[in-house]
């Protein structure tokens, strides 16, 4: 094992990048805050005069929020690409039912007599507003908006996904990573930020505001801490490379290319859902993707050769739970009819007809099982159930469907798929708790993630593939009684990509081009 | 200086003010008087134009109100609502200070107007900078009063100005209200349920029912020459305690005995002043002993209150 450093010692060691994140993360909270309630405010006045307008403004705020905020961040790509834009708006969409509500519920709830009062004493409809509806209804709009600040600085987490930053970015590569240190050093401020803003609402919604300096002076606020999110968007320039939280963290990913390449290249955090389409669509320049992904050739992407070598082998194979195979023996066999069966063009075909021909994974499986002579009709058998888990790619849904039919085909088992758990941490902890009995996984996310053993062994074992698999396989065994059935054939090592026509009008085939048009 | 013309209001086709027609002259205590719902607080918002009347016209000072600037219009009259409506976020002093500033007054002018009402109403001037929820319910009436009266609307509004206080304090700020000098130049139109506050207060007085006039006159003419069984009915109740406040003391001049061997009560009274005014000043009515001295066109006479009350008996049989 390699030495762990303390919580503290690894957020001081990465006090730049948190406080980069932790800025934009402000930035993104307090942007969309600002647009939520420069429009949510208006908004709120009208219909709290406007009474019939209320039922259609409020239901649709509403449903908005509703939407789940990693779907509602998904339908924002294809309008607005990725980066900053896509969150800020689906952020502003979060904010704005709670801005509204409230400053309707506020005014509404003004006392018609004093309402009546400023009228009858001669104030226009505006000094009524003003001076009187909007700051009795303050602390309610405040309410409302300190809701809302919560919310947002929750769901900008969210953001890391779609190359926006944020917090997120140490929480969602702390889960790929299995690295608990990083998730909590993304994790904590996030929700010291919550409290934070959540307090100082608090202390500003006790204060006796008044007349329009009430309305301003909250707005200013907003302003200055918005522009925070601008600061870490001005010292860099030049290509721009996206790269899976995961891979920002790991020593086989940007930090070794770092180290061993020498790399160093403008980054953004975005989440390898997205990311193919962001390089198609030239809003990144290089990406980490994986060497057998679909979308490689749905994109017209190109590959950069791993000149030294540094990316480790990743060979899937299933892994299984050892208590399980015990207790179903013919269960091992089954598996293993596809040990060597897929090689690398076939997986990145198959990854194709799912990422861009949009086929179903069980659809892709039996095509597959057909043409090789393999498949079989489920038996129906009730003597038990598998249950097997996947992560949230197509390549992960093929295989398990492979399996799931050929457990069902050879075998008296049923089985139940759990399907696109977030990352290698959460199928690899359903593992090992029993709650999962196999998946399919790759021998250097073996290695480095879940063994993590000091750099030495590292070099030792990833330089050839048989050599990592049987340590893996031994150590898997021996820590965790878990299984490694044979590798099923393809490597699906990390890979660098980008565009074929820029990679090819910049000259670039290998990652050493790459370092030497950054210089 | 106000006048309906075939005024009419229907909210959800229902008639709740239906041609109603009576004039308010410069200066007077002018009360509309009814049970609650008939139509009072409606008919007097229409003054300041805070409802509007379907048909018919409302005028101030000969104009029709409708066509007037509203805001101009409103700052010009004082208005004290129904129900407490201090501008809880503002402090007591800016509270008063409300029309003022929306007249644009300059600040000096405004604290020193602020201080001399707080004077005037007996507010402590040390309630001004703090907040309308500290203060009791007849302080807040006082302030709400000094509100509508800031910038010195010559036409002052005043619904139920004194419906939620107890019955105590009401009569004290009632006596209050009638001594202020502030108050005596202007015409005043007050609304109210009680009929012994209209007949206190009351120059005239419009009685109502569902949103129409049944009676209007002075309150002496209300009681003893009623304009139909309503009007009867409605005074009916109260009758014997009316006839105090509608009775002055000139009217009993000539059956009132001098009776001077007793205690002097020390006040004075003059012909204007009614027989309740005359009754309320005397602390223990037990009291056999305590003369009033009254005077009337330069003649003076004490009296018991035993007295006071055989001379009233006098009255109302030779009436
Ligand atoms: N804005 C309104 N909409 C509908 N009905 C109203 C409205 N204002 C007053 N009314 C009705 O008109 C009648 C007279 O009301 P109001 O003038 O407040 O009576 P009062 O002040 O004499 O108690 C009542 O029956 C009341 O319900
Ligand atoms: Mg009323």
């Amino acid at each position: 094992m390699q030495e762990q450093p303390t919580l503290w010692a690894f957020m001081q060691q990465q006090s730049d990048k948190l406080l980069d994140q932790t800025l934009q993360h402000i930035g993104l909270t307090f942007i969309s805050l600002l647009i939520a309630v420069l429009i949510g405010l208006p908004l709120g006045i009208a219909i709290a005069r406007k009474e019939k307008l209320s039922g259609v403004v409020l239901g649709f705020a509403g449903i908005l929020q509703t939407i789940p905020s990693i779907a509602l961040l998904g339908f924002m790509i294809p309008l607005f690409g990725i980066g900053p834009k896509p969150a800020i708006i689906a952020l502003f969409l979060y904010a704005l039912l709670p801005v509204i509500r409230n400053t309707y519920t506020g005014i509404r709830g003004v006392d018609p007599n004093i309402r009546e009062a400023a009228q009858g004493l001669g104030m226009s409809s505006r000094q009524s507003l003003f001076k009187v509806e909007l700051p009795l209804a303050m602390p309610v709009i405040l309410a409302g908006i300190r809701t809302a600040t919560v919310i947002n600085v929750g769901v900008a987490t969210l953001a890391a996904y779609i190359a926006a930053g944020g917090l997120g970015e140490f929480i969602f590569g702390g889960i790929s990573l299995n690295n608990t240190k990083m998730i909590l050093a993304g994790a904590i401020p996030a929700a010291l930020l919550a409290l934070l803003f959540d307090f100082l609402l608090s202390r500003l919604q006790r204060l006796r505001l008044k007349k329009t300096k009430a309305v301003v002076l909250p707005l200013i606020c907003l302003l200055t801490l918005s522009s925070f999110y601008m600061l870490p968007a001005m010292y860099h320039k030049g290509l721009l490379a996206g790269f899976t939280p995961e891979f920002m963290g790991r020593q086989d990913g940007y930090p070794g290319l770092r180290q061993y390449y020498g790399l160093n290249i403008r980054t953004v955090v975005i989440s390898d859902a997205v990311m193919y389409q962001a390089a198609f669509e030239k809003q990144l320049d290089v990406i980490s993707g994986y060497s057998t992904d679909g979308r490689i050739k749905a994109f017209d992407l190109v590959t950069l050769a791993d000149d030294k070598g540094i990316f480790p082998p990743y060979y899937a194979a299933p892994i299984v739970r050892q208590a399980v195979l015990d207790q179903y023996p013919e269960l091992e066999g089954t598996l293993e009819k596809l040990a060597g069966q897929i090689n690398d063009s076939m997986m990145t075909e198959l990854n194709y007809r799912a990422d861009h021909e949009h086929q179903s994974p069980e659809r892709i499986a039996a095509d597959f099982l057909r043409s090789r002579g393999l498949w079989r009709p489920s038996r129906e058998g009730h003597k038990g159930t598998i249950r097997i888990g996947s992560k949230i790619f197509a390549e992960q849904y093929i295989l398990v469907s492979m399996y799931s039919m050929l457990i069902k085909g050879y075998t008296d088992l049923d089985v139940a798929t759990k399907t696109g758990l977030g990352g290698t941490k959460i199928c690899f902890d359903a593992l090992t708790n029993g709650q999962l009995d196999l998946y399919p996984e790759y021998t250097g996310t073996g290695l480095l993630v879940m063994l993590q053993p000091d750099a030495k062994t590292v070099s030792r074992f990833t330089a050839n593939k048989d050599t990592l698999y049987h340590f893996v396989k031994q150590a898997f065994q021996q820590r965790y009684q878990i299984r490694w059935l044979s590798p099923i054939g393809f490597n699906n090592a990390y890979a660098l990509m980008m565009r074929r026509e820029q990679a090819k009008a910049l000259g670039i085939s290998r990652i050493s081009d790459l370092v030497r048009n950054l210089r | 200086m106000i006048e309906f013309n075939h005024v009419s209001k229907t909210y959800h086709q229902r008639k709740v003010i239906d041609d109603l027609n009576f004039a308010v002259k410069e200066g007077e205590n002018f009360i509309l008087l009814g049970t609650s719902g008939c139509g009072k607080t409606t008919t007097l918002k229409m003054i300041n134009r805070l409802v509007s009347p379907d048909t018919g016209t409302v005028r101030l000072d000969g104009e029709d109100i409708a066509g007037q600037h509203v805001e101009q219009l409103r700052r010009r009259i004082g208005y004290v609502l129904q129900h407490s409506s201090l501008f809880p976020h503002y402090t007591v002093a800016e509270n008063i200070a409300v029309v003022p500033r929306l007249l644009g007054w300059a600040k000096p002018k405004i604290d020193e107007r602020s201080r001399q009402l707080a004077a005037k109403l007996r507010l402590p001037e040390s309630c001004l900078p703090g907040y309308p929820g500290r203060l009791s319910g007849g302080e807040a009436q006082r302030v709400n009063l000094a509100r509508a009266l800031a910038a010195d609307p010559p036409l002052l509004l005043m619904d139920e100005p004194f419906g939620a206080l107890d019955t105590i304090t009401r009569a004290a700020i009632r006596r209050e209200f009638l001594d202020l000098d502030e108050l005596k130049a202007k015409t005043i139109m007050m609304v109210t349920h009680d009929v012994q506050e209209a007949f206190e207060l009351g120059d005239t007085i419009c009685l109502m029912d569902a949103g129409r006039v049944m009676q209007t006159g002075s309150p002496a003419e209300l009681l003893f020459r009623p304009a139909n069984a309503f009007v009867r009915d409605f005074l009916s109740g109260a009758y014997t305690q009316l006839i105090y406040t509608v009775v002055h003391l000139s009217d009993l001049w000539s059956w009132l005995q001098q009776d001077s061997d007793g205690q002097d009560s020390g006040n004075i009274f003059s012909g204007k002043n009614t027989v309740w005014d005359a009754i309320t000043a005397v602390p223990d009515k037990n009291d056999r002993t305590l003369r009033l001295r009254i005077r009337h066109e330069a003649s003076e006479k004490s009296v018991s209150l035993e007295g006071l009350l055989t001379a009233l008996n006098h009255y109302q049989k030779n009436r």
